[in-house]
């Protein structure tokens, strides 16, 4: 064997060898080598593509033009970031390294380029890019929330302290209860809403709804023990209700019934707890029903304005509405891990002030009426 | 913007209304009339208690900027000192000073806030008192009274 036989089966060895994707093109950008790894990034067949302009990768050519004239003055470029067009159209981000191939006097003859796919790179990054979002907004949260409620807190003490009166002693303890009250709450709520973020596989098992919303009244019950609250409940007579849901369905449930009682300042709150079941029959199988379980929360509070009732279940603007507690964020999340939905409207129709009418809607498909099925994409993440 | 001509004349008034106030109730420069915007009730509440225990007057509480401004808009006399959260629904507590300040060039402008990094949007406008959250009663008392005597020594 030839040492130049032996040098080409070398160079063989590496470019099929290599993790980069090597192209090498002449003077006229026409592609002379394309390795596996090239075929792999570009789903081309090095047939397809040896012998054709090396432009039908990029976006578009001026970029081409510009990056080889690049290459000509510095000799080469090194981690371009661009996009490369795939071969059925789709677009990977590439870093990209292009360097001049001289021949034995020195002269220009061509370009070797080395791609590397950079989408997991990107894709981890966003990932990254998300979660420290995450992080800081519950760190801002808790901070901005803590320090507000500690505040009142310390300041009212301070003042008891100190042997000044205080309206009457009692309310500034109860305003200091309500305090803590909203910081227990508020770290509750963000152990939720990180519990459901990071809860991918599939969470759900049998819930018993009727159970389940006497607990929630009770545990809001005993929460305002310094406060008369007329709760009202409507239950459906049959036996168990049940639902395929995630578990956390009683903490959305307790929001909903707490915020109806927290942010009503009315002497007397008043709340009505509600669930009904009904079940449509599709009209060409009638074998097969789609069972809605509606649960309303009803008050007597200060109601919600229309621009906000997309708003308040949203935790990212839930800080600029000046409110502070992540509760209905948690209802919306759950509700969706059930596959379910969640809204807001007037108790009665065109008229806020009357109160508002807060609405979980589980939905479950059966074969036959015994049998209980998720609906299809319920508890995708 | 602070040296608008609806500014001066505003201020001019509060003026006059203070020389009125003082003739009236003799040296009773230690109680400043006091603006609170904050949107956490019970923290307003608890405001209201310790200006009020401290001899000072509430002269306006509100849960928004908004309705802060509109309060001094349609008011004769002006507070002498606003204390502000930064975070409110609305407009927040930097837009809310500006305007106040628009309305009355005189007016001291106190921050209270647990968001620490709106310190730096108070500084832009001028505002060199922003306390964080949790403040002890006393220095915020002390602010206060602070901003209130800069208040008489500057309009």
């Amino acid at each position: 064997m030839s040492a130049d036989d032996s040098t080409f089966k070398v160079l063989d060895s590496i470019l099929a060898n290599s993790q980069f994707a090597l192209t090498i093109a002449d003077l006229n950008g026409i592609l002379t080598v394309f390795n596996e790894a090239a075929e792999e990034l570009t789903l081309y067949s090095k047939e397809e593509v040896l012998g054709t302009p090396v432009t039908r990768f990029y976006c578009n050519e001026q970029e081409c033009f510009d990056l080889w004239k690049k290459m000509r003055r510095c000799g080469r470029v090194e981690e371009y970031e661009t996009m490369l067009v795939r071969k059925d159209g789709s677009l990977v981000p590439i870093s990209l390294f292009v360097a001049e191939i001289h021949d034995q006097n020195g002269q220009v003859v061509g370009s070797i380029g080395l791609s590397v796919d950079q989408s997991e790179k990107k894709k981890l990054a966003s990932e990254l890019e998300r979660e420290r979002a995450r992080v800081s907004f519950y760190n801002d949260v808790l901070r901005h929330d803590i320090r507000n409620a500690v505040q009142t807190i310390s300041g009212y003490l301070q003042m008891l302290t100190e042997g000044k009166r205080v309206e009457t002693d009692r309310k500034a303890i109860e305003v200091c209860l309500r305090q803590i009250r909203r910081i227990r709450d508020l770290i509750e709520n963000v152990g939720l809403l990180e519990k459901i973020e990071a809860q991918g596989e599939n969470i759900s098992r049998p819930l018993e709804l009727k159970a389940m919303l006497q607990d929630v009244i009770d545990l809001v019950r005993d929460a305002y023990t310094d406060r008369e609250v007329d709760f009202e409940v409507s239950l459906p007579i049959c036996g168990r209700v049940l639902v395929y849901g995630c578990p956390l369905l009683q903490d959305a449930l307790f929001n909903l019934v707490d915020n109806a009682v927290a942010h009503n300042s009315r002497n007397k709150p008043w709340v009505k707890v509600s669930l009904a079941v009904d079940e449509t029959v599709c009209t060409d199988k009638p074998e097969q029903a789609t069972i809605t379980h509606r649960i309303t929360v009803e008050d007597n509070g200060p109601g919600v304005t229309p621009e906000n009732r997309n708003e308040i279940f949203d935790r990212f603007v839930k800080l600029r509405l000046g409110g502070s507690g992540l509760g209905l964020s948690v209802a919306k999340a759950v509700a969706e891990r059930c596959g379910g939905r969640i809204w807001v409207e007037d108790r009665i129709e065109g008229e806020i002030d009357r109160g508002s009418r807060f609405v979980l809607e589980l939905y479950t498909e059966s074969v036959e009426r015994k049998e209980l099925r998720p609906r299809p994409g319920a508890n995708s993440s | 913007m602070k040296n608008s001509k609806s500014g001066s004349r505003r201020a001019t008034c509060e003026k006059n209304s203070l020389i009125v106030e003082f003739r009236d109730n003799g040296p009773a420069s230690d109680s400043a009339k006091v603006l609170i915007v904050e949107d956490d009730v019970d923290t307003l509440g608890f405001f209201k208690m310790l200006f009020t225990s401290a001899g000072h007057t509430v002269w306006g509480a509100c849960t928004t900027g908004e309705n802060a401004l509109s309060l001094c808009e349609s008011a004769e006399t002006l507070p002498d000192v606003a204390l502000l959260d930064y975070r409110l629904p609305g407009i927040d507590g930097i837009e809310t000073a500006e305007k106040l300040l628009a309305l009355d060039p005189f007016m001291e402008i106190v921050f209270c806030s647990a968001d620490d990094s709106a310190r730096k949007f108070a500084e832009a406008i001028g505002v060199r008192r922003f306390k964080k959250k949790p403040v002890e009663n006393a220095n915020l008392l002390r602010n206060v009274d602070q901003a209130y005597k800069d208040k008489l020594r500057n309009s």
